[in-house]
């Protein structure tokens, strides 16, 4: 016979799904999986979720905007600055803005990049600072608070000839300057495309490996 | 004997027949793509969000835009490590979910194959479960072979040799497997009897099995060289052409899973259809 017949397959599916059901019992309440479980379901439910959640609360639409929350978008310069020569974490990026300052008796301009930081220790605090000027060269400047007390905000500004393109805090984080100088608003360049970019293609390599996976079957 | 080693439908028919029997069944694999693409974006949404919050912001964005940059994957790496290791029992244990998830299907697809009528989902489901037991054995079994030639010939060849001979062996290997597992849900006997009839099925008619692996492995090799192709000639920096790449990428994913179950269909079929005729034979010298 080379075919079941519907009542021979309809037998075996219910012993099939007993036995599993008694094995699948078994196997949740014995003593390890009971320990092990809660912390298999926190563990696999927290970071994917809530980076969904991440993910559409911030919206993956619009390539300019305004930053109203800088508190988070700065927040990684707080890590970052632990690896700078430096070696300690005293202040954290709040904010960078970018104006200009125009001589009316001369016309001529100067154009001041704006830093605001929060102190977090009580250290003396250098922040290195590199601005990219539209003539392509670029500027190293640094900047110590000397006050040994007080923790709280500080707001230092560097002073250009030309408007700078970008400030740099680390080697591949530069807050690009979108600012057209008509108000004193933050603006920063969102790129999009790229994140969309990457993502798909992880994405597809995730597809692919897991065809191979199945590849065994 | 000299007839009944001789078989009624080749390796050309027999992917004929099951390219038919997969196009009929084409919700069965639009399932099996919705769950890879299911598994797939809970691998990748943790990644996006934290290449958003990496690169949204920053000029190495434009870099990445038009190529890949290794100072910046190396920093990424190493800011979010603990983002990588925290991940990496996720990805194990979805990994081992979806590989039970394509042993459960496989039962499914190669029961449907056996059928000329469009199998329905409920159906394919119950048959997945009826046969999930002998093609998970059937598959541990495999694996075990694989991981003890790996161990066999790991210290005692040559790189070259070792990759080539590993080339073959896990090919041969796999090919007699995938005709266990036909013969596993296709046939009606005892467990080991039918692992003992698909083995010989495999090794009696070499010409038609491996024409049946090799003409799937070809659709799934020219499905590869097409996206390549693809994606030497795509521009992919500017909007249009990241949507293009998406699209063509899933497209891709759905031609090779298409090609995965005319695998199925094409065992089943050669396997199904002989084993039939080797049995009439044996009838007719019986009487």
């Amino acid at each position: 016979m080379i075919q079941f017949s519907g009542r021979q397959s309809g037998v075996r599916f219910q012993r099939f799904a007993a036995s599993w059901y008694r094995s699948f019992n078994r196997f949740v309440n014995s003593s390890i999986c009971r320990s092990i479980i809660p912390f298999v379901i926190l563990s696999f439910s927290a970071t994917p979720f809530a980076a969904f959640d991440d993910t559409i609360s911030k919206g993956f639409v619009g390539t300019l905007r305004s930053i109203e929350n800088i508190d988070s978008l700065f927040q990684r310069y707080v890590y970052q600055q632990e690896d700078s020569a430096h070696g300690r974490v005293d202040f954290a990026v709040k904010s960078i803005s970018f104006y200009k300052e125009t001589d009316l008796g001369t016309g001529s301009s100067s154009y001041f990049t704006e830093v605001t930081v929060a102190r977090t220790g009580e250290t003396k605090a250098t922040l290195d600072l590199r601005l990219g000027l539209d003539d392509g060269t670029a500027v190293d400047t640094s900047w110590t608070d000397s006050s040994e007390t007080a923790t709280g905000q500080r707001t230092f500004e560097f002073k250009t000839d030309s408007p700078p393109e970008y400030a740099q805090l680390d080697p591949w984080n530069k807050i690009q300057n979108d600012d057209d100088y008509s108000d004193n608003s933050l603006t920063v360049n969102e790129f999009l495309l790229p994140v969309v970019k990457w993502a798909g293609r992880i994405f597809n390599f995730f597809q692919n490996v897991l065809l191979c996976a199945g590849a065994l079957v | 004997m000299r007839r009944s080693s001789r078989l009624n439908t080749g390796a050309l028919n027999a992917l004929k027949t099951g390219i038919e029997r997969s196009i009929r069944n084409w919700r069965l694999w639009i399932a099996v793509y919705v769950f890879n693409l299911a598994f797939a974006a809970i691998l990748t949404l943790p990644f996006a969000e934290i290449l958003a919050r990496d690169i949204s912001r920053s000029l190495v964005g434009r870099e990445l835009l038009t190529g890949f940059n290794y100072r910046w994957f190396v920093d990424f790496v190493t800011i979010n490590g603990e983002f990588f290791r925290n991940l990496l029992p996720q990805i194990i244990f979805l990994f081992a979910a979806y590989l039970i998830m394509e042993i459960f299907f496989a039962g499914g697809f190669y029961s449907s194959s056996c059928g000329k009528a469009e199998m329905k989902f409920g159906d394919f489901l119950a048959k997945g479960s009826i046969y999930f037991f002998p093609i998970f054995v059937v598959t541990a079994i495999e694996c075990a072979v694989l991981f003890l030639l790996y161990l066999t010939f790991r210290y005692q060849l040559s790189v070259t040799t070792y990759q080539l001979s590993a080339m073959v062996l896990f090919v041969v290997t796999n090919l007699l497997s995938d005709f266990v597992r036909a013969a596993v849900v296709v046939d009606d006997d005892r467990f080991w009897r039918k692992v003992k009839r698909g083995l010989n099925f495999t090794v009696k008619h070499p010409i038609s099995t491996v024409g049946v692996y090799l003409c799937c492995l070809s659709i799934s090799s020219l499905t590869v060289a097409l996206y390549l192709a693809f994606h030497s000639i795509n521009d992919s920096t500017t909007a249009a052409g990241v949507l293009a790449e998406i699209i063509v990428a899933q497209i891709f994913i759905l031609l090779r899973i298409f090609s995965k179950v005319i695998f199925y269909a094409g065992e089943a079929v050669l396997y199904k259809e002989n084993q039939i005729e080797v049995i009439k034979v044996k009838l007719e010298m019986l009487e």
